[in-house]
């Protein structure tokens, strides 16, 4: 079903353009521009970001990381072979979903432990980067704030997704 | 943002130091690249996306679209410019049909636009972000997928938990983004700067028009005076007559 919607619509918006006599060409090329500017603009946000992911995984400083939040986070409910994937998540979509495969194939799509990884996949997004990127083209100086609140968004969406998987 | 990324680099390279410091400048490289690689991707992505919105935007589709979601997006955003108001109604339009690719490139622009002399995060940019944070998504296609790829003997029961939680993590986010004050001020600054640039604008045009009245003059007792002295122009007389109305008429 979700298949269809795109080039439906994109098949869709093209028949409007040309009854109304417009000229998607044009359409076109302003996005274009518009898409490879703002990419060139948000590639050193990403790269800081990626910068300390990478170098958080080689040294080994995430599983330092897990080490201390995982009691924390096994104490309101969320499992801690989950933990690693819960700290991931803001930081790499990419790297989030990956783990989301291996967790799949070690407990079984079907388990409690895959279940509420889903959730905590599903529940969030890649805060940092979305940080860095939404406010690239802006003067916006004080976005720590927002970051902390769609944190603690994030991991209340995994409390109570834990929660649910339960009876679920 | 700042501290944090300073603690996780500052301390990944003080392990990387003691146990593997022949790696550092390779991963550091390396990581570089993959963000590169990454914006490749995500050009095609927002190049796609940004040229169908424009093409939305001149057939009037976002007009429509923006007019059925005003309640919402007032209730939500208050007041927007039109352009941010586009770009809002089109990230609100992909967050609800599942298209996820499409609700970055659109929040970038919006936030850009509502961002515009400004130093401080306001309410529309809060919320903007924090929905968009949530991970908004009515169907969980996604993790529907990889699940039926896994094996899974039903995917698609992760569907209504799904959906409770998006339910509550979406209502948090709006909660939280009401706590960033309104901007009244701001639009009371635009109010006065509105009728002061109105006001300027109306002085400029007396002034031109004062000007135009003593240029006609002027012509008019050239023309006198040239009409005194012959009854028909002089070559010099002609030339000195066609400058001065090529004067006024600039």
């Amino acid at each position: 079903m979700s298949a269809y919607i795109v080039p439906a619509l994109f098949v869709f918006l093209l028949a409007v353009a040309a009854i109304k006599k417009k000229n998607p060409y044009n359409a076109m090329l302003l996005g274009a521009k518009e898409g490879a500017a703002s990419v060139i603009r948000i590639f050193p946000y990403i790269m800081v970001i990626m910068l300390a992911l990478k170098l958080m995984q080689a040294s080994g400083f995430d599983a330092l990381i897990t080490k201390a939040v995982s009691p924390l986070l096994t104490w309101t409910g969320i499992p801690s072979e989950l933990t690693y994937l819960v700290i991931l998540r803001p930081v790499s979509g990419s790297g989030s979903l990956a783990m989301l495969a291996e967790i799949y194939a070690k407990f079984g799509p079907d388990s409690y432990i895959s279940r509420c990884a889903s959730l905590i996949v599903d529940g969030s997004d890649t805060i940092f980067y979305m940080a860095g990127v939404y406010f690239a083209e802006t003067k916006v100086k004080n976005i720590g704030v927002v970051i902390l609140l769609a944190l603690l968004v994030s991991i209340i969406g995994a409390i109570v997704g834990c929660w649910l998987c339960r009876f679920m | 943002m700042a501290a944090v990324w300073f603690i996780l680099i500052a301390g990944s390279l003080v392990l990387m130091l003691i146990y593997n410091p022949n790696a550092v400048l390779s991963v550091m490289t390396t990581s570089v690249t993959e963000s590169f690689e990454l914006c490749i991707k995500l050009a095609g992505v927002y190049c796609i996306w940004l040229g169908f919105i424009e093409v939305m935007r001149q057939i009037g589709a976002l007009d429509i679209l923006g007019t059925l979601l005003k309640p919402v997006i007032k209730c939500l955003y208050g007041e927007l410019s039109p352009k941010a108001r586009d770009y809002v109604v089109v990230n609100m339009s992909a967050n609800l049909i599942g298209v996820a690719n499409a609700s970055t490139p659109t929040a970038i622009g919006a936030i850009k636009e509502m961002g515009k002399g400004k130093t401080k995060i306001t309410r529309a940019m809060a919320m903007l972000f924090l929905i968009n944070a949530s991970g908004l998504e009515i169907m969980p296609s996604t993790v529907m997928g990889m699940r039926a790829a896994a094996g899974s003997t039903s995917p698609a029961d992760i569907f209504f938990p799904c959906f409770i939680i998006t339910v509550i993590t979406t209502g948090l986010s709006i909660l939280f983004a009401f706590l960033f004050g309104r901007e009244k001020t701001e639009k009371n600054k635009n109010i006065i700067s509105d009728v002061t640039s109105k006001s300027t604008a109306k002085t400029v045009i007396v002034k031109s028009e004062k000007n135009k009245i003593e240029d006609l003059k002027k012509n008019r007792a050239v023309i006198e005076t040239q009409k005194s002295a012959s009854t028909l122009p002089t070559k010099s007389n002609l030339a000195t007559i066609i400058n001065n109305q090529a004067g006024s008429q600039i």
